[in-house]
């Protein structure tokens, strides 16, 4: 029975085993080889970051690594700790190593106060799945990384219980502006923004009602969104004249796209591909809306902000769309979605476990 | 009590921290690249070694001491780094330590010891010997000689015999052949190999950002000895090499040997290596050996320090051949003024060509570190400025991981030490003892008498450590976390 060891670290072969976009706010500061953004919560600044590397020991002393999980600590909604551990991927051996990894998880977060310890598992994926693919600021590459089986059932037997599922749906680009043409709409008030437009109304778009899956509102650091550069014509936005107003705009929706940067990663091998900015300005073959908020479930906002994202798409030359973080409790809006020809290609599923003090 | 042949003791440099406690901290954390090598060919040779960094020491127990150690160890020889100036203090401190608490002949080695050897020996009755420059053969012969006492054979040593301070005639000068044979990566002799590795900067207790978290190991890589070009600033360039170790020209590591080096860092689990020597502009050392780690498939991710800037081929080559997750290319243009780069670097260029460079880097998705220096011979106020400008379109335009700006320090053996007029200075630190007080007062402290050893003719001391404030402050201001 080997022995397994758990330590701090992110090896080099992480990214080799697991090519990833790193979009945390720490970017520059992991090139040089750390984390250095600290959680301050109740007047403490805490460790945000954990690089959970599991290696077996060999008879000779020598370690092997196995399995590699980024755990992430943040504040929910109702100011609770929790511990987030990314889909842990397989370095060597068959995934034994996982009781460790989980058992050292739960060391760090009952000392850090967490409330819970959740896995972000990639349950379903199917075909290429487009930037970013994570909740966390690592989106890997999922169609390159060797992740790790995750039994849904071996890991309700050790404590673990679905709390979320995210899904990811993707459609022809060119059958879904057919489909969008043939309906009767107006676009009147549906803008691009500029980055600095977009700063200018950020939170009064971030707190639209019907809005795409983040894993805290109150501590935005982790969601991925944040850190992802805007440019010209990937941010869009629906105002509407207020009927009892006098001529006043309110914003009734937005989205945001990103081209799939993992197609500019095989090229230019980067984690940090965020901070090149002309990146975006590569062909691409498909793009992702990755953050949106609706002002209501009507139709009226979804699919002219759908069918700006994909005309700036389509002028980039992408040719497949997908669109992002939709929760399982927003069935209207993949209804909706699967109407215009998206099918589900991607589910995450939140596991998540009390912790043990 | 264990007997040992000899004890290498890095000396981590000592400050006292300026709140009302008044800790011992520590801080320039890299030990010479050489140390490991000189401990691993002594120990191949049948010497028992052990090395100790007292700074690693103390970070992982507050209460070590140095006479800790010598309760552990009962060694016939103790060595001891004094490269870099930075030590001055530490090295002599640590020197008196090993007399007081062993019977062990205390030698010193490096560029500063080198340099200030005659008056080291001179005022310091702790240090029975120094070797100047290369000390592979050296110190082996030391080994050799200490018993029958006749020092007057071992090549490039300074030494106290009989009262006198004498210098023996031999000289050693390390060639390719000498660096082949060396084993830079024997960490097992070193205590707390693990919590070195995970060292990520010099900084230590003085690290402006302690909360990061370390996530990888790293170590420093030997590729070479020498310079080829004479820096102002600098206390490590030709001349100061020729006049310190006798070398006339740079000299690489065998290429086989690089890799075997890096081989045996994976073994380590190291993810990044530090390569600090870029001596030829042409760079064909580079091109044939990023070919052979490709070829070999060392997977390891590197922060190389071009000395001088690159066509776009290097760029592309470096990002080719490195892991990603940890690879920089670092520069230093040291000022955004050309005149006072023409004036200062011994390699030097355009605004414009290091503009072009920093588009290949940008085209090929390689992060870039850049760093500034200020205190430069004909730098101005207003020469300043241009610095200031520079960094600011540097970072917003290009991908630039660090950038900082540090006031220079006069380096014993630099042009601007060695004659000071001619670069415009008017210099407060002379001789070894003017770096031993230096050291001394931030160990205790005390404000010290200069922070930086000079005035130039165009700005005090004051204000060239102002500019350094107000460079790094633009820069965080700039971008908020950036670091």
């Amino acid at each position: 029975m080997p022995v397994f060891e758990m330590e701090l670290h992110l090896p080099v072969k992480v990214f080799r085993r697991a090519p990833f976009i790193y979009t945390g706010v720490d970017s520059r500061s992991l090139i040089l080889g750390a984390f250095s953004d600290p959680l301050t919560n109740r007047g403490m600044n805490l460790q945000r970051a954990f690089p959970l590397l599991v290696s077996s020991r060999h008879p000779d002393g020598r370690l092997a690594d196995q399995l590699f999980s980024l755990a992430f600590l943040y504040i929910d909604d109702d100011e609770r700790r929790r511990l987030h551990l990314t889909h842990p991927i397989l370095l060597e051996g068959e995934g034994e190593a996982l009781e460790t990894l989980l058992s050292g998880a739960n060391r760090i977060a009952s000392t850090l106060g967490c409330a819970s310890m959740d896995i972000e598992a990639h349950h379903e994926v199917l075909g290429s799945i487009s930037f970013p693919s994570s909740m966390s600021p690592i989106s890997y590459d999922l169609g390159k990384a060797t992740l790790i089986g995750l039994n849904e059932v071996s890991l309700i037997k050790k404590g673990f219980r679905a709390v979320e599922e995210i899904r990811c749906l993707s459609a022809d680009i060119h059958y879904l502006e057919d489909r969008l043409s043939d309906e009767k709409r107006s676009n009147e008030y549906v803008a691009a923004a500029s980055p600095k437009e977009f700063k200018e109304i950020e939170k009064m778009c971030r707190s639209l009602p019907i809005r795409s899956y983040t894993l805290s509102n109150a501590d935005a650091t982790l969601n991925p969104a944040e850190n992802i550069p805007i440019s010209e014509g990937t941010t869009w936005i629906i105002r509407r004249r207020r009927r009892w107003g006098f001529g006043e705009l309110t914003v009734e929706g937005f989205m945001r796209w990103s081209p799939n940067l993992f197609e500019a990663m095989e090229r230019f091998r980067t984690p940090y591909l965020p901070l090149f900015q002309d990146i975006l300005r590569y062909e691409y073959r498909a793009g992702k809306v990755f953050e949106w908020g609706f002002r209501s479930r009507d139709k009226g906002i979804i699919l002219p902000l759908l069918s700006a994202a994909a005309e700036a798409m389509k002028h980039m030359g992408i040719e497949t769309i997908q669109l992002g973080c939709v929760d399982f409790r927003q069935g209207f809006l993949k209804n909706l979605l699967e109407e215009y020809g998206f099918k589900v290609v991607h589910r995450i599923r939140l596991m998540r476990r009390t912790v043990e003090h | 009590m264990k007997e040992l042949d000899i004890l290498f003791i890095h000396p981590a440099t000592h400050y006292r921290s300026s709140d009302q406690d008044g800790r011992d901290l520590v801080t320039f954390l890299v030990m010479p690249l050489g140390t490991l090598a000189l401990a691993d060919l002594l120990d191949r040779n049948g010497y028992s070694t052990v090395v100790y960094h007292t700074g690693i020491e103390q970070l992982q127990d507050r209460s070590f001491k140095v006479e800790d150690i010598f309760r552990l160890y009962e060694p016939r020889v103790v060595g001891i780094d004094l490269h870099w100036f930075v030590h001055s203090y530490d090295a002599v401190r640590i020197a008196e330590i090993a007399k007081h608490n062993s019977n062990a002949h205390v030698v010193l080695g490096g560029f500063t010891a080198s340099y200030y050897a005659e008056e080291i020996l001179n005022r310091f009755g702790c240090v029975d010997a120094i070797i100047r420059g290369d000390a592979e053969r050296p110190l082996l012969e030391l080994m050799r000689h200490l018993e029958n006492s006749e020092l007057g054979g071992v090549p490039n040593l300074v030494y106290r015999g009989r009262g006198v301070i004498k210098r023996s005639r031999r000289e050693f000068i390390a060639g390719v052949d000498d660096l082949r044979g060396l084993d830079y990566a024997n960490f097992e002799l070193l205590h707390n190999r693990e919590r070195y590795c995970r060292l990520i900067s010099q900084s230590g207790d003085l690290d402006p950002h302690p909360w990061r978290v370390s996530v990888k190991r790293h170590a420093w890589l030997p590729l070479g000895r020498g310079c080829s070009v004479d820096c102002s600033y600098c206390g490590g360039g030709r001349g100061a090499q020729r006049l310190i170790t006798g070398r006339p020209e740079p000299i690489y590591q065998p290429k086989e040997q690089v890799l075997e080096t890096l081989s045996k860092f994976m073994e380590y689990g190291i993810d990044s290596v530090y390569m600090d020597f870029d001596p030829y502009p042409d760079r064909r050392y580079y091109h044939e050996l990023f070919e052979m780690i490709r070829r070999e498939g060392i997977d390891i991710s590197a922060q190389f320090l071009l000395w001088s800037l690159s066509d776009r081929g290097f760029v592309r080559e470096f990002a080719r051949t490195f892991n990603p997750l940890y690879s920089t290319l670092t520069i230093s243009p040291e000022t955004g003024s050309e005149e006072v780069r023409i004036r200062n670097k011994g390699f030097h260029y355009t605004n414009e060509e290091l503009t072009r460079w920093l588009e290949y880097a940008k085209e090929e998705a390689v992060p870039v570190e850049a760093y500034f220096s200020t205190g430069l011979s004909s730098e101005t106020p207003e020469a300043f400025e241009e610095t200031i400008r520079l960094a600011e379109r540097m970072v917003k335009r290009y991908p630039i991981a660090s950038i900082a700006c540090n006031p220079l320090v006069l380096e014993p053996g630099s042009p601007r030490h060695l004659s000071p007029e001619d670069f415009g200075l008017r210099i407060k630190f002379r001789d070894f003892l003017d770096y031993y007080e230096r050291f001394r007062r931030l160990a205790l402290g005390l404000p010290p008498e200069s922070r930086l050893g000079y005035d130039t003719e165009w700005q005090s001391e004051h204000q060239i450590i102002d500019n350094s404030f107000r460079f790094n402050q633009m820069i965080s201001s700039m971008k908020e976390g950036f670091q």
